[in-house]
């Protein structure tokens, strides 16, 4: 079942005389379920495409359809609820509020949505417990190490159940031991919420937990493969 | 739970957080004190003008406020003081002849207005008598009882409220009178007036008491005889009055009873003390302005800093808004976080300063704050030495009704600034 579809899709920059072809006509689907990488050099276009994915940016030229929708169809603020309610977001950094507790900020989004009380603490403990870190449901981002708030990210990114999860470099501010355990954790997620997950990276080792690497260069996509 | 978000977000800047909050108290202790000072000081000046000059309410006959004539008495005054006197509201009614006179002493003369009172009335209703240096008092407060030659002296020289019956006529004048017609107490002075037939009436008055109050005018040309007195030099009968002037138990039963007694009369022209003294209304009603502008102007000075910490905050959480922005928080959150936040950043000082002045008021409001050491001539002015600052509860409510609305006013340009943020690009931004 096909979640994401990426027609023809253009990104381009007006930086003042100079043009920068960002992303440069890329076709991809994304089924349900899947653990792809978006992989290539710093500058080929990973963050452009996956913000214009999640909904933060607007394609120059192209569509980009959830389920069904037209994304670039929807009015800004509908995108913002569609965005809420349909796509977890993990960024490189900055994800957590930071005067929030760990199961506050999973929580967070389940507010926004009014969901009863009991079912967001049911959801939050299961989250944090599989993300191992059912011990520091407490804790505030600032008293975590680097890799224990990229996990909170994650449940929070699960949190309300999303089509899909979108992840920029979530690992880059992480040591190898940090990043394999962040990897082993997404993958396990994947397999039981059946959530998908897209994430970007230049890491090897991350490269190798996907089982499928997209990999762009220039903005255009450059191999598509399954792995394993 | 953006509540919570924003009360925390607060403190997550601990110092620069105080800094502004210690602004916003130290703002309103002086805002909140010197207006209470002011208050304070045109409360008394109402209150002593009450006491001393208009008491709470009077009745004339319609037209006598316009046109003094003799003949303008209160209709069956007599019955009418009767019944008001007898309401619960009431506490004390004086029935008063008062006629524009001449008087003169050896030195000069002057016109003042002569009231006829009851003495025993009028003791009740208004204060002259506490106003006067009255022998008697200092004779008790010295301990003297006898002889009764120091009795004398004193009375001689310090004066008296109409206390003892007397062969002569007396008279109580104010100081200000006192001095313009160079008379002391045991003074003689003539009182010369047109009788109600245009024939000329006169009659010698023995000064029994100088009274001292903070108005000059009213000292100038307010001078008190026994009514009965007034009554055989005009050949008005003793029982009529041109003013029934009504002391009130309660200040604040002015306003309905004014209304309730122009009902039950309606032949005659019910005042209360404002439309007595209107500049006195005028005065009490201005300061309210003036004292919301000062705070206005506070507030405003104070709403710069807010703006300017609250645009610091905005640049700060860059990222963090970019990824709230991103996760799902809409611009009415957005906006209402940074609102909220700015508004629990201004209550927080203004609810402390309110408290510490609060706190001032009630101490200094019953204690007194004395300025004679700083300025000697305080009461030249008409106003009394010792000031009790004093303020209402509705001022505090309305401050913080002010402050609620600066904060909401201060948020506005930052969370403006925060909503024109894109989510992808705030989170580009490297720090
Ligand atoms: N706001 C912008 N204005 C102009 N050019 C931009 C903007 N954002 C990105 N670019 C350019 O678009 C190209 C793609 O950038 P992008 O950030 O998507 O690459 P990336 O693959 O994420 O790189 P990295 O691995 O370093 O994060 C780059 O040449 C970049 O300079
Ligand atoms: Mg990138």
């Amino acid at each position: 079942m096909k979640i994401l579809r990426l027609d023809n899709v253009h990104k381009i920059y007006d930086e003042s005389e100079v043009q920068v072809h960002a992303v440069n006509g890329i076709d991809l689907d994304f089924d349900k379920g899947e653990f792809a990488a978006i992989v290539g050099p710093s500058g080929s276009g990973k963050t452009t495409l996956l913000n214009m994915i999640g909904g933060l940016d607007q394609p120059t030229r192209g569509e980009i359809i959830v389920d069904s929708t037209h994304i670039g169809q929807l009015k800004p603020s509908r995108l913002i609820d569609f965005r809420m309610y349909n796509i977890g977001f993990v960024f490189q950094a900055y994800n957590l509020i930071p005067v929030l507790t760990a199961r506050e900020n999973v929580e967070f989004i389940m507010h926004l949505q009014k969901w009863p009380k009991h079912k967001r603490q049911a959801r939050s403990k299961e989250l944090l417990e599989a993300v191992g870190l059912g011990d520091r449901m407490d804790s505030r981002p600032g008293k975590m190490s680097g890799g224990q708030q990229q996990r909170v990210a994650v449940a929070r990114a699960l949190a309300s159940k999303p089509k899909f999860v979108l992840a920029d470099e979530p690992t880059a501010n992480l040591d190898s031991r940090s990043t394999e355990n962040l990897l082993d954790i997404m993958e396990q997620l994947n397999r039981q919420e059946q959530v998908t997950f897209i994430f970007s990276t230049h890491d090897n080792r991350v490269v190798k937990k996907a089982h499928r690497i997209v990999t762009i260069e220039d903005g255009q996509v450059k191999t598509d493969e399954p792995q394993k | 739970m953006i509540f919570s978000i924003a009360w925390k977000n607060v403190w997550r800047n601990r110092m620069r957080s105080m800094i502004v909050m210690i602004a916003v108290t130290i703002g309103m202790i002086g805002g909140i004190f010197a207006s209470a000072i002011f208050k304070g000081m045109s409360d008394q000046r109402v209150k002593e003008a009450i006491k001393y000059e208009t008491s709470h309410i009077q009745i004339h006959h319609p037209r006598f406020k316009e046109n003094q004539e003799l003949a303008y008495t209160v209709d069956s005054a007599r019955e009418m003081a009767a019944l008001i006197g007898s309401m619960e509201e009431v506490a004390a009614v004086s029935s008063r002849l008062e006629v524009p006179v001449m008087i003169k002493s050896s030195a000069t003369g002057t016109g003042v207005q002569l009231l006829g009172v009851d003495p025993g009335q009028e003791r009740k209703v208004t204060d002259i008598h506490q106003a006067i240096y009255d022998s008697a008092r200092v004779a008790r407060q010295f301990g003297i009882s006898e002889p009764k030659r120091i009795r004398r002296f004193l009375r001689d020289s310090v004066g008296q409220y109409f206390r003892e019956r007397s062969r002569s006529h007396q008279i109580v004048i104010g100081q200000e009178l006192a001095e313009q017609l160079k008379v002391d107490v045991k003074s003689k002075v003539v009182v010369n007036l047109q009788t109600a037939d245009g024939s000329l009436s006169g009659g010698v008055f023995r000064v029994a008491g100088i009274y001292r109050i903070t108005n000059s005018t009213f000292e100038n040309t307010m001078a008190f005889v026994r009514k009965d007195a007034l009554a055989s030099l005009t050949g008005l009968d003793p029982g009529s009055a041109h003013e029934l002037a009504i002391r009130l138990k309660d200040n604040r039963q002015v306003p309905p009873m004014v209304s309730k007694l122009q009902r039950i009369y309606p032949q005659v022209q019910v005042m209360s003390w404002k439309d007595i003294q209107p500049s006195l209304g005028m005065v009490t009603q201005w300061l309210d302005v003036m004292l919301y502008f000062i705070m206005v102007i506070i507030l405003l000075a104070l709403g710069f800093g807010i703006v300017n910490t609250m645009l610091m905050v905005v640049m700060e959480r860059v990222k963090e808004l970019g990824m709230l922005m991103a996760i799902g928080m809409n611009r009415v959150r957005v906006f209402t976080m940074i609102m909220l936040e700015t508004i629990f950043l201004s209550i927080t000082g203004g609810v402390v300063g309110m408290a510490i002045a609060g706190v001032l008021i009630r101490y200094f409001g019953s204690a007194g704050i004395n300025l004679e050491a700083f300025s000697k001539g305080f009461e030249a002015i008409g106003y009394s030495p010792m000031l009790y600052p004093q303020i209402g509860a509705s001022f505090y409510l309305t401050i913080t009704g002010l402050i609620i609305l600066t904060a909401i006013v201060a948020s506005i340009y930052p969370a403006v600034k925060a909503l024109r943020m894109n989510p992808a690009e705030a989170l580009r931004i490297e720090i």
